[in-house]
């Protein structure tokens, strides 16, 4: 994969347990430098504080969900364009059909293995 | 003790009282109506009988309590041991670190990475019981109404299990039965199309 492998990253998962598979993950293939939030408002505050060039974030997430997250970021003039990649276990076509209305940039349905999240950051950090 | 809306809604003795009176009225009312609504004062008495011996306020009160006492109890458990299995992966990614680049590494990783990934299972599973959790609740919600209607004040409720997100309601499903999702393949389809939708 012919990327920057320093590139900061934003994961983002109310479960901490899957927080610390895709970091563990993302360290196998190179990446390193990765901020944590275990919900979108604390990943939006971390957004507003710092550049990110990846978010991965899940989807059922309470109060505000990882679509309200997207919507956000691609709302604010400042990190419209920051792929985002969504990691959730929501399956069901009309999902995917409004990720991908609301600008995500690919989409990961649970349980996906370590080539599926490899193969996805190199499509999505290659555009 | 039955409330006063029981009473005007449900009360089999009141619509006896109902019928004798009718009949009282100069036999005004036809005896077949009578009759049959006598049929059906009957029933509901034997119906509020019934339901009286099942003592469904022990529904709310004691066993979806303790149904979700037990589902919360297997999440925290499937939270523990995977968290013992991640410790032990990242110890091993760790160790092989100092074996350098080579076959051996990769083959290691490529073992780690895929315990990393089964160990999704532990959000999965608590995805599924949060929706058993949620099925419970709304159960137990109905069986308080059937029974403040019929009378039997309940002893305990669950709590509300919160109001359902104001958004995006209808797209939170979670993880879906395995013969019902799609897979990753399905999902690029899906994208796919979209892009070429958007060209």
């Amino acid at each position: 994969m012919g990327i920057r492998k320093n590139i900061p990253i934003l994961i983002v998962d109310d479960y901490k347990t899957m927080l610390r598979i895709i970091r563990n993950l993302l360290k196998q293939i190179g990446f390193e430098n990765i901020d944590e939030a275990t919900d979108a408002s604390a990943a939006l505050a971390l957004l507003r504080e710092r550049d990110y060039e990846l978010i991965i974030s899940d989807w059922n997430m309470e109060p505000m969900t990882g679509l309200d997250l997207l919507r956000a970021v691609r709302d604010d003039d400042r990190m419209k364009g920051t792929p985002f990649i969504m990691v959730t276990a929501e399956s069901k076509p009309e999902n995917v059909v409004e990720a991908k209305r609301a600008g995500v940039s690919n989409y990961i349905v649970k349980p996906f293995n370590a080539e599926t999240l490899k193969a996805k950051l190199a499509s999505v950090l290659a555009a | 003790m039955q409330s006063t809306e029981t009473q005007r809604s449900l009360c089999p003795d009141r619509l006896q009282r109902t019928i004798s009176r009718l009949e009282d009225d100069g036999g005004a009312l036809d005896k077949a109506l009578a009759d049959e609504i006598a049929a059906l004062a009957k029933e509901l008495r034997l119906s509020m009988r019934e339901l009286r011996q099942t003592d469904p306020t022990r529904i709310g009160a004691e066993f979806i309590p303790t149904a979700t006492d037990e589902l919360d109890a297997i999440v925290e458990v499937t939270a523990k041991a995977t968290g013992t299995i991640l410790d032990a992966c990242e110890d091993i990614d760790s160790a092989t670190a100092a074996l350098g680049v080579g076959p051996e590494r990769a083959a290691v990783e490529a073992a780690t990475a895929r315990i990393y990934a089964a160990c999704g299972f532990q959000d999965l599973t608590g995805q599924r019981i949060a929706k058993v959790v949620d099925t419970l609740r709304r159960i137990d919600r109905r069986v308080n109404a059937v029974c403040k209607a019929f009378g039997l004040e309940p002893e305990g409720e669950c709590a509300d299990a919160g109001d359902d997100m104001a958004r995006d309601q209808s797209l939170l499903n979670g993880p879906s039965l395995p013969d019902e999702a799609m897979t990753q393949n399905e999902v690029d389809k899906v994208l796919a199309k979209k892009d070429r939708e958007a060209d």
